[in-house]
């Protein structure tokens, strides 16, 4: 991940150096002005009277330039025209050439020297003596020690700013991940604080919405199923004053209305839970046999444990056993468990009509159903929708393959604990 | 006798079905429609057994519960309209004695509420019985019953199906039961755990031919339904 405070910071560090390597180039290129300035000329005038002439013996120059070097400070040497050296002063300069001198300040090992022509031809170099570094050297430490002043007081400033933004992305995380009780701390007065309780806000109005959904999923099922038993008990009550055909469909009628009351408050509880609550060993083998049996199907296979929750596992073959029971036009049903390398598949086979392949991976969509399925008999279309559900749940996964000999055969597999 | 049993059901109209069908099996009824009057109705009366709904009008059934346990141990029959296992493991733990999911059919309400009573009346403690919906395995006593009524079976085949069901929900093989009963007394040499089995079947299956207790895994074994109540 690219870290904001971290873009900031390098933006930062970035433009100071910048800014630091323009100033040196800036005082270079002033630096290396070619112009002689006006105060140079005059100063080679006025050196030029100060010192002796050109044709006084050397020894006399020898002392001039020994009296000027002790007033100046500078180490100093005088040269003919032709670039011989006349009399010196303190260090010795580095190499001169007159062919390339001209008067002006010229940059040299020792730091900057200037070279005058005299009025009467002779060259005089003279070098400041060294007591502090170049010049360019302290600025350029100087405007440094700045830049590093600066990058050391903004890193606290920009970490902040990403610290604060990575507590709040925690937080969105935890709202995202299910905890709907998840808020930030509102830090400061500024944008990320105003974010910060924006994002509060909206936590507060989503686990309201939440908590009335539930409370109004708790109370449908109370609704809906209040009458379902007032008209339960009335068909148990009517005892032999009713048809026992009747009295039988309407039970029938009973279960099958209950049945589509819980698939949807479970469909609606799952949408709400990002994981599983639950994660017991659970013997598939059992519970399919379990299950199975309220259909008097058999079961075969090895037992095979696969870890997760036991309700959801049950509703997923007792699903899987409904709709192969009514699309399997009255087919036996085959149900096994086996154990494949690290994996538990669940097999249930029906003799049916089967799915056409077009339509395999339709039919796990909520209330898909194929053409032609008849009306009466069907389920609550969410049956297979909440297999495929359950299965991923638990790191697994459900198809929809042709069975031998014709059929649907629905393959779960989920990894064995 | 006729047994006394109080009601709290907001529903005026089921509480009446319900209240005539209990009445023509000889319990006297006396009907709730809120939980304050329900428990005004336990101060004023004793009553045999309470059947509670858990969703009442002006009060959470759970807490209801646990409120009047506190002072009574009065047998409660939570009748819950969510049939999720959590909160029936709940209102057990709050101190229900049973629980029943609506929809239900009369005649189970019937059958649980005489199964509290009768447990009332016996001392075993809770913990030494263990219920599979109707069905009831009390160790204490060695006796198995089926909506509180006592199913002949053999001491051997009580040590069969009490090692069934104490792993209730996993396949055991025919060997894995043999090793379990190994200290059991036989008391007949050339039955197999599978004549057993089916004896057992016959004393505690609805439909011996239609199994939902005992299941049979063939070339496995056998499993013991760990939940029987739906």
């Amino acid at each position: 991940m690219q870290r904001l405070y971290l873009q900031f910071y390098v933006t930062i560090l970035v433009v100071l150096a910048v800014f630091v390597g323009a100033a040196v180039l800036l005082w270079r290129v002033a630096d290396d002005d070619n112009r002689t300035p006006q105060y140079l000329d005059v100063a080679a005038e006025l050196t030029g009277a100060l010192l002796p002439d050109a044709t006084a013996p050397r020894p006399e120059q020898q002392r001039a330039i020994e009296g000027l070097q002790r007033k100046l400070r500078f180490d100093i040497a005088l040269y003919e025209p032709d670039g011989d050296m006349i009399a010196m002063a303190g260090k010795p300069p580095p190499r001169f050439d007159p062919n390339r001198a001209r008067t002006g300040w010229r940059r040299g090992p020792g730091g900057p020297n200037f070279v005058l022509q005299l009025p009467d031809g002779r060259w005089l170099v003279a070098r400041q003596v060294r007591e502090r570094p170049n010049p360019i050297f302290w600025i350029a430490a100087a405007l440094g020690l700045v830049a590093v002043a600066v990058a050391i007081a903004a890193f606290p400033v920009v970490r902040g700013l990403g610290r604060r933004l990575e507590r709040l992305k925690a937080g969105v995380d935890r709202l995202g991940g299910g905890d709907l009780g998840a808020r930030v701390k509102v830090e400061g007065r500024d944008e990320v604080a105003a974010l910060a309780a924006s994002f509060n806000r909206s936590a507060e109005r989503i686990e309201a919405l939440v908590a009335a959904h539930r409370l109004l999923l708790a109370n449908a099922s109370h609704e809906l199923r209040t009458p379902l038993t007032r008209i339960s008990v009335a068909a148990s009550l009517l005892g032999d004053a009713a048809d026992p055909r009747t009295r039988e469909s309407l039970k029938r009628d009973v279960a099958e209305l209950n049945e589509l009351i819980e698939q949807i408050l479970l469909a609606s509880r799952l949408e709400a839970l990002p994981t599983l609550e639950q994660h017991e060993p659970v013997d598939l083998l059992a519970l399919a046999a379990e299950e199975a049996s309220h259909y008097d199907v058999e079961v075969n296979g090895e037992p095979v444990t696969v870890s997760g929750d036991r309700t959801l596992l049950r509703r997923l073959v007792r699903n899987l056993v409904e709709n192969a029971q009514r699309y399997g036009g009255g087919t036996p049903i085959e149900v096994s468990v086996t154990r494949e390398g690290n994996r538990a598949v669940l097999d249930v086979i029906d003799h049916g009509p089967g799915v056409p392949e077009a339509e395999r991976q339709r039919i796990f969509e909520p209330f898909y159903r194929l053409a032609g399925a008849s009306e009466s008999g069907r389920g609550s279309g969410l049956g297979l929708a909440l297999v495929l559900d359950i299965a991923r749940r638990h790191g697994g996964d459900v198809v929809c393959l042709e069975a031998e000999g014709g059929g649907s055969r629905f393959r779960v597999d989920l990894p064995a604990a | 006798m006729a047994e006394r049993i109080l009601m709290i059901d907001d529903d005026d109209r089921l509480a009446g079905m319900v209240s005539d069908y209990l009445g023509g099996a000889g319990f006297r009824v006396t009907v709730a429609n809120t939980g304050r009057d329900g428990e005004a109705q336990l101060k004023r009366e004793t009553f045999d057994a309470v059947i509670l709904d858990l969703m009442l009008p002006d009060a959470d059934g759970l807490d209801l519960c646990r409120r009047l346990r506190t002072t009574s141990d009065v047998p409660i029959l939570m009748l819950t309209a969510r049939g999720e296992p959590m909160d029936r493991v709940v209102g057990l733990e709050l101190g229900a004695d049973d629980y029943l999911a609506k929809p239900f059919e009369p005649r189970e309400l019937q059958a649980r509420l005489r199964a509290i009573l009768r447990r009332k009346g016996s001392s075993a403690p809770k913990s030494d019985v263990l219920r599979f919906g109707r069905l009831e395995i009390d160790k204490g006593a060695r006796v198995v019953r089926v909506d509180g009524e006592e199913r002949p079976i053999t001491s051997y085949q009580f040590a069969l199906l009490l090692a069934l069901a104490e792993r209730a929900g996993r396949v055991l093989s025919r060997d894995a039961l043999m090793d379990v009963l190994k200290g059991e007394k036989l008391e007949a040499f050339d039955r197999s755990v599978d004549v057993h089995v089916s004896r057992i079947r016959a004393a505690i299956e609805d439909d011996p031919k239609k199994p939902r207790r005992i299941l049979t895994l063939r070339g496995t074994g056998y499993v013991f339904a760990r939940d029987q109540d739906r």
